[in-house]
């Protein structure tokens, strides 16, 4: 299902190991549905609730009204032309010129292989150059330490701790929110763009 | 023109906003669900509606509400129109009604209501100036708090509020909600972006201020 004809492809960012093709496609639906109620792939999600084809076919749709607070990409693994997860802005703030960033590597044996970083830190070169942001930021569980190993690699300041804030795993824990500001990424972004081209 | 007066024409006003043709001459009614000292927090009342849309577009009330687009009174009544669906809402909202004036002077409640980490952020808005400074903020705040750890066993209670809103975080402060950090350039407001000051509220340190 995420293996795609040559002509299905249609890059819209590309990157070294991975490219970043338009999200929310129809098409690989079940794809979506299944990394989203995948029990590990979910566990620092915040997907606390099931959820079914219908229902994400009813939220993509309702998506595409007006300029988008919501963006998705699909993250396309180039050597092996296979679909590994999805990344996008969430809550994109036109005014304030601010976006989170969600991401889920839903193919396990694609983790922890710095494709996230990668994929990362295009999204963030596409928010800063393309869609002139100002701030771009992430919210993580402190438990979730790949999640928020990436964003310290990627240049991110970890700005704010909420203490107790999610209840994970049988306890409350904190939740990290990090940023990076358009000037910060300047510096950073030679260095990281090395790692993706 | 003394204060006295003053506070007499506004209600005079406040009441002629309210007395739209079917409901002249009657005095308002108020359902109280939490009953406090000078103020008592109601349901809102879709007879309101149109004071509602007042504050909601005031731009003195709305510039610290991330209100930065107008509102129509219809748009409004959606918020507070029976949700279709069965689930409970992730928002509570009541309206801040002033017993001895008999006026509604704002709205407030839990927003993001999360049920399972079983946390709210706790917004408040007094739409009418005239009712600034008064303490009535600090009222309603202690209410809602009470309600959320007592009634709606909330873990933690929080707010975000904008570093020159200086008249909302010391209150905040009064009334025991820890800065939990700074939030930088978080808002543009008035030409230039501005701070947000995160506070917070754990049960267990609530309970160690209301014993």
């Amino acid at each position: 299902m995420n293996i795609m004809e040559p002509e299905d492809i249609r890059t819209f960012i590309n990157g070294k190991n991975v490219d970043l093709l338009p999200g929310n496609n129809l098409d690989h639906l079940n794809l979506y549905v299944k990394w989203d109620n995948d029990q590990e792939t979910r566990h620092y999600a915040r997907n606390m609730f099931p959820i079914s084809t219908e229902e994400y076919k009813k939220w993509i749709e309702e998506l595409k009204i007006g300029t988008p607070s919501e963006m998705q990409f699909e993250i396309w693994h180039k050597n092996d032309k296979k679909i590994i997860g999805y990344v996008g802005f969430n809550h994109i703030n036109w005014s304030d010129r601010s976006a989170n960033i969600g991401m889920v590597i839903g193919e396990q044996e694609y983790r922890n292989k710095d494709l996230g970083t990668e994929a990362a830190a295009l999204i963030i070169e596409y928010g800063f150059n393309e869609l002139n942001m100002f701030k771009i930021g992430c919210g993580m569980y402190e438990v979730n330490v790949g999640s928020w190993k990436v964003a310290e690699k990627l240049g991110m300041q970890r700005a704010l701790v909420y203490q107790e804030q999610a209840w994970v795993d049988g306890k409350y824990v904190d939740e990290y929110e990090y940023c990076i500001f358009y000037d910060e990424w300047i510096e950073k972004r030679k260095e990281l763009l090395q790692l993706g081209k | 023109m003394d204060r006295k007066e003053k506070r007499i024409i506004t209600i005079r006003e406040v009441k002629e906003e309210l007395n739209s043709e079917e409901i002249k001459e009657k005095e308002h009614v108020a359902y109280p669900f939490i009953e406090g000292e000078n103020i008592d927090l109601c349901p809102p009342n879709l007879d309101h509606i149109k004071l509602y849309a007042k504050w909601v577009n005031d731009s003195k009330a709305r510039i610290y509400a991330r209100n930065n687009r107008p509102h129509t009174v219809e748009d409004i009544t959606k918020w507070f129109e029976p949700s279709e669906r069965r689930g409970l809402s992730d928002y509570i909202t009541f309206e801040i009604w002033h017993k001895r004036d008999k006026v509604p002077i704002g709205t407030c409640g839990f927003g993001r209501i999360n049920w399972i980490s079983r946390n709210a952020n706790i917004f408040m808005s007094i739409g009418l100036p005239q009712y600034w400074n008064k303490n009535l903020g600090t009222e309603a705040s202690r209410l809602l708090i009470n309600y959320g750890f007592k009634e709606l066993n909330f873990h933690k209670i929080y707010a975000g509020i904008f570093e020159p809103n200086i008249g909302s975080w010391s209150v905040a402060e009064k009334d025991g909600f820890i800065l939990e950090g700074i939030q930088k350039k978080t808002i543009f407001i008035n030409g230039q972006y501005i701070d947000a000051r995160k506070y917070r509220m754990l049960k267990k340190d609530w309970l160690k201020i209301n014993i």
